[in-house]
């Protein structure tokens, strides 16, 4: 019997056990949505566009949640067998990868199928869908949650993880039994549940330790080869990778501080050229926050911390973890041009920090700063890719304290101010300092100043009209681009936009978009037409390269 | 309860530390007791914009020190995401129809059963092909190229079974200097480019024969972006969809 089949049956079975676990006068909800992304490709030399045999190209989900006092259940169905440009040739598939059951009674929560769970900040477990990059590493097994006791919350989880349509290993991907196993704990305790001079001083603080193995097999057809003067070898594994984590967080006022740190056990993969070192990551946060100001410093150490549950997989896809994003992430188009990787493998230093205030006043401006400055970590060599002349070695060795190339940096001030009844206005300017080197393989050092503009009109109480202008200045790479957008919304039924972002100082192409949003009830269906240009897309610290397109596009999403 | 406590740092450092091996335990000699059987194709997929490519052709010059240069038929396919068409660049309507299912450079499939795989794999999966006896065996191999830029190729084939399968032929060319990034973002404005796929002489999928013994002869006229007529090869090898590279070969191209 086919792995499809089985999920099949099994969501049937999952949709029984709220029903049957339904009390007298229990009400069962249902909850669902589905998302629909197409693109009619055309080909189109002048930005590179491919031609494709499809004419029709999309990415459909679909989910369905059902939620009573005792049982929750759900199941998601996707077709992505044409996907969208830019996915790895294995996205591609149809079938019901996700469906889970959970039982609940008082602080007891145990579930079975596939979930997503995050140990503290993700530096040792963090399963999650991203669907705008193709990530979808939940777990396929079981998980008890267990919140019985004031301050005190517990969770443990064991099974193998999705990558796209597998759950096994590179060498039997069918095979569910032949995927690394996770097994994994945390638990957490709020000290001032049980400290009464914590609870009398109205601090809340937090103490966390978590726990995550991954045993994944080595067998033959699994080997790792290298050569050492001449001769093959194979890499002798460690079948079982440790991982832990511990964390604080203490909270007053408007003060909040952590601290946690993550270490990781010899665990040789493609990111790490199967170097055989520990892995360690810490961060350092503190904020404040009072009326009309905040502030928050933040910094974070990671060496040799990229976890998959495949030792050999290269790509986005099959991480255990995910280290925390320190760049600042945009949305403005020509700010976003640039984004940050994080560098999970080499490592990095990394520091944020961000000041915000409000002016008093109706009419006040908003001001706020952040800045990014990522670095590399100080090592003896050279860190590159695929290197194998560090196959079954320590790796270089590094130091802790010290700092290597600058990886990336981005200080930008935003400000924002309601002019009058009528009239808004957002502004940004933005330094960007982009090691392109480091981050996509070759490029070298990209600096680059940002300015945004944003004016935003109400004209009456349903119509707004929103603008955008954008520059962005460098002497590298593509150089020079601006940015335009007028975008006019009658509300709550009708958006239209058009936008054009053109390179000035390199091909002088334009990447047009024109698109209509209609919203009614719980339906949203947006239609456009226009250029995407190629480059990185990327979300929280991971990257997915997105090839350039031009055609009409539709998205539509449904909620209930 | 603080005596347990107090153990754990120790417990959690042993836990860590309990999968290590020691560095000279690492790395397992396979021995050296395999005696090569047959050719093995490499399509190796590669671009000029690869900074990772170059590490990877170095690969391909140890893996031909280790089995033998002639029995290593390596092809680098040059796939549109690194690299321009030709004739500026390498990549060509084959180069982008074999790579077609290659997302990422450096890769290669292993005479074609491998999949799509990356530099890790190349040596298991050629350890593994390259003592198994092949179902077709190779005899004379001649290609001559004429005055007129007509080339022709003899190719002797024969095996013990019957079988039907496709033969196909490629036009290859070595010693290409053309830029090439290299790792940590440099340019080699005159690297060396080493078996560059320039075109396939019948066909995109070859032409099915059945063997056993067959006698191929062909004239093909020669595409014109060549760079350097002496530094041609042509690559043979037979070929079905369920088995992948039954056999390989390769030989120098010669003037009359």
């Amino acid at each position: 019997m086919n792995f499809r089949l089985h999920a099949a049956l099994l969501s049937l079975l999952i949709f029984a056990l709220p029903l049957l676990a339904q009390e007298d006068g229990e009400k069962v909800t249902v909850h669902g949505s589905v998302q629909a992304d197409a693109l009619c490709p055309e080909e189109d030399a002048a930005i590179g566009a491919e031609k494709f045999r499809e004419k029709l190209l999309g990415n459909l989900y679909a989910n369905v949640g059902l939620f009573s006092k005792y049982v929750d259940a759900g199941l998601r169905a996707e077709y992505l067998n044409h996907p969208l440009p830019g996915f790895e040739n294995q996205f591609k598939g149809w079938g019901l990868p996700n469906f889970y059951a959970t039982a609940k009674y008082k602080g007891f929560q145990l579930t079975g199928g596939t979930f997503y769970e995050q140990f503290g900040s993700g530096f040792i477990l963090r399963t999650y869908e991203e669907r705008s990059l193709g990530i979808d590493n939940a777990i396929l097994g079981g998980r008890l949650k267990i919140d019985a006791l004031p301050g005190v919350r517990f969770t443990a989880i064991g099974g193998v993880q999705r990558r796209y349509w597998d759950w096994g290993s590179a060498a039997k991907p069918w095979d569910v039994r032949s995927g690394a196993t996770l097994y994994g704990a945390d638990a957490e305790w709020d000290m001032q549940q049980h400290i009464a001079a914590l609870a009398d001083n109205d601090i809340v603080w937090t103490l966390g330790a978590s726990w995550v193995l991954k045993d994944e097999r080595y067998d033959k057809d699994d080997r790792i080869y290298t050569l050492r003067d001449s001769v093959i070898c194979y890499l002798n594994m460690p079948r079982r990778v440790n991982a832990f984590d511990f964390r604080t967080q203490f909270f007053k006022g408007g003060l909040n501080l952590l601290a946690e740190v993550a270490l990781k056990g010899p665990d040789p993969s493609f990111d790490n050229n199967y170097t055989y070192s520990n892995g360690s990551a810490m961060m350092l946060s503190a904020s404040y926050s009072q009326t009309g100001w905040s502030a928050q410093l933040q910094a974070k150490r990671s060496e040799n911390f990229a976890f998959r549950s495949r030792r050999a997989q290269e790509g986005i896809s099959s991480f255990i973890n995910n280290m925390p994003a320190f760049a600042y992430q945009h949305t403005y188009a020509l700010a976003a041009m640039y984004p940050y990787a994080t560098q999970t493998a080499p490592g990095e230093w990394a520091y944020t920090g961000n000041f915000a205030y409000k002016f008093a006043g109706r009419y006040a401006p908003k001001f706020r700063l952040n800045l990014s400055h990522i670095r590399g970590i100080n090592r003896e060599g050279k860190w590159q890719s695929g290197d194998r002349t560090q196959y079954g070695t320590d790796g270089m060795k590094t130091k802790f304290f010290g700092h290597g190339a600058l990886y990336y940096q981005d200080l930008n001030l935003m400000y924002e101010q309601k002019l009058n009844k009528v009239f808004s206005l957002n502004a940004m300017y933005m330094y960007q300092r982009y090691n392109k080197t480091v981050i996509e393989g070759e490029g070298g050092m990209i600096d680059a100043n940002i300015l945004v503009v944003e004016p935003k009109w109400k004209i009456s109480s349903d119509v707004t009209l929103r603008s955008e202008v954008q520059y962005l200045q460098t002497r590298q790479d593509k150089k020079d681009w601006i940015y335009g957008l007028v975008e006019l919304s009658v509300l709550p039924y009708v958006m239209v936009g058009v936008s054009d972002q053109w390179n000035l100082g390199g091909d002088k192409t334009h990447y047009y978009m024109m698109n209509v949003t209609g919203n009614f009830r719980n339906n949203r269906l947006m239609l456009g037409y226009g250029r995407t240009r190629a480059g990185y897309n990327c979300s929280g610290g991971v990257c997915r390269y997105v090839p350039a397109t031009r055609g009409f596009t539709l998205s539509y999403n449904y909620n209930f | 309860m603080f005596r347990s406590i107090k153990h754990i740092p120790a417990l959690l450092l042993l836990m860590l530390i309990a999968a290590c091996s020691a560095p000279e335990e690492r790395l397992i000699p396979v021995g050296d007791d395999f005696t090569p059987q047959r050719g093995i194709l490499i399509e190796e997929f590669t671009g000029q914009g690869c900074v990772n490519c170059p590490k990877a052709h170095d690969l391909v010059k140890d893996i031909e020190k280790i089995f033998g240069a002639e029995h290593i038929i390596s092809v680098g396919i040059h796939i549109p995401q690194f690299g321009a068409d030709a004739p500026g660049g390498f990549v060509t309507p084959e180069s982008r129809y074999y790579g077609r299912e290659a997302e990422s450079a450096p890769s290669a499939i292993i005479n074609r059963r491998s999949g799509v795989v990356n530099t890790d794999q190349w040596l298991r999966l050629i350890q593994n092909d390259i003592v198994t006896s092949p179902k077709v065996t190779f005899g004379d191999f001649t290609a001559t190229t004429s005055a007129d830029g007509r080339l022709q190729v003899s190719l002797n084939i024969s095996a013990p079974k019957s079988i039907t399968a496709r033969l196909q032929f490629w036009l290859v060319e070595d010693d290409i200097e053309a830029v090439q990034m290299l790792p940590g973002g440099g340019i080699d404005m005159a690297y060396k480019h080493h078996g560059v796929l320039r075109c396939a002489l019948n066909g995109l999928d070859g032409e099915e024969y059945i063997f056993p013994t067959t006698a191929v002869v062909k004239d093909f006229s020669l595409p014109t972006f060549i760079k350097n007529p002496a530094n041609l090869r042509v690559v043979a090898f037979v070929f079905t969809e369920a088995q992948g590279v039954l056999n390989a070969v390769q030989t120098h191209v010669t003037n009359l």
